[in-house]
């Protein structure tokens, strides 16, 4: 086997480097899946789309929003009438968060029931599962596109 | 071929590599789901939790493999550990180090591989976590992000593992 005191240098690709672009919005992650939700979260960063706040619940989130305003919220419906209570009550203007802030949402199915549901609630964007971090991502970019119209509540 | 060389900080690399007590150990759900994550994420036939030994590489996680090891000098992931960056092959007959290295002119017909270096805290690079192909791929900015966080998730577990057992 070679034995050598000095590597050649290599051909590597080098860390990806932030995009220079509009300051990260503030994101409200909901995701019960640790690994998505965890990766999801850290290129997010990395990359200076958002500074996303993970949570697990949608208890978690409904606690948080009582009390503090985010750029654009990102819930999974794995406890789908809950998050659906939870979006009426942000549309409703009884959360910290504007009445009309982006939301996109994640669901293992959609009927037309949800569906329809999901448009009444002006949900931006469903993503299927299964679905690929990237699909996330090109989500949350599509978020930062479409902020809300009014200003975050005091 | 030209075998994966040998840094000069082998002894401790390997040292900080066994300190781990991970190598030759069961599998583990928290690094199998990561490989398998990997492999849905980037619809890759083959991903690996490769640890660099003295001799060998191992897996600790795979997946599209049915070796738990293979030699070091032949290795992909012995070239992949020199350094601490995201080691990428996007055509291995392209490339003078591997063109004819037996693992890409035979099996499994390795055409791309994308190593991320696993770097302890203290700087030893113990393996990587490695995504290979029989075609030609390449990886953009998100793709890398992407496979550069999972590997984070890796060394963690890798990390967590070592308080554990300092600190039953």
């Amino acid at each position: 086997m070679a034995v050598i005191h000095a590597p050649q240098p290599l051909p590597v690709h080098a860390p990806v480097p932030p995009v220079p672009m509009a300051p990260p919005i503030e994101l409200l992650l909901v995701e019960p899946q640790f690994l998505l939700r965890r990766t999801v979260a850290a290129v997010a960063r990395d990359m200076r789309l958002a500074n996303p706040k993970e949570l697990t619940t949608i208890e978690q989130a409904e606690s948080l929003l009582s009390f503090h305003a985010f750029d654009a919220l990102f819930l999974s419906l794995d406890e789908e009438q809950a998050a659906l209570e939870l979006m009426s009550r942000v549309r409703n203007g009884d959360t910290k968060c504007a009445p009309d802030v982006p939301i996109a949402v994640t669901a293992a199915a959609c009927g037309t029931p949800l569906a329809l549901r999901l448009k009444h609630l002006e949900v931006r964007r469903l993503i299927l599962r299964p679905f690929k971090v990237k699909g996330v991502l090109d989500a949350i970019a599509a978020l930062r596109q479409l902020p809300a119209e009014s200003h975050k509540a005091a | 071929m030209i075998p994966a060389p040998i840094p000069a900080d082998d002894a401790q690399r390997l040292q900080a590599l066994r300190e781990l007590l991970i190598l030759d150990t069961p599998p583990e759900q928290r690094f199998d789901r990561v490989v398998q994550f990997a492999a849905d994420e980037f619809d890759m036939p083959i991903v690996l939790v490769s640890l660099v030994d003295a001799s060998r590489q191992w897996f600790k996680a795979r997946v599209g493999l049915d070796v738990c090891e293979t030699d070091r000098e032949s290795s992909f992931c012995g070239h992949a550990v020199l350094q601490p960056q995201l080691f990428v092959i996007e055509d291995a007959l392209l490339d003078d180090r591997f063109h004819d290295n037996p693992l890409v002119a035979g099996d499994p017909n390795i055409r791309f591989y994308a190593g991320a270096p696993l770097q302890l805290p203290g700087g030893a690079i113990v393996g990587t976590l490695c995504m290979i192909d029989s075609k030609p791929r390449t990886l953009d900015a998100v793709d890398q992000a992407i496979f550069s966080s999972l590997r984070e998730l890796v060394v963690s577990e890798l990390i967590a593992q070592e308080v554990t057992q300092q600190w039953p």
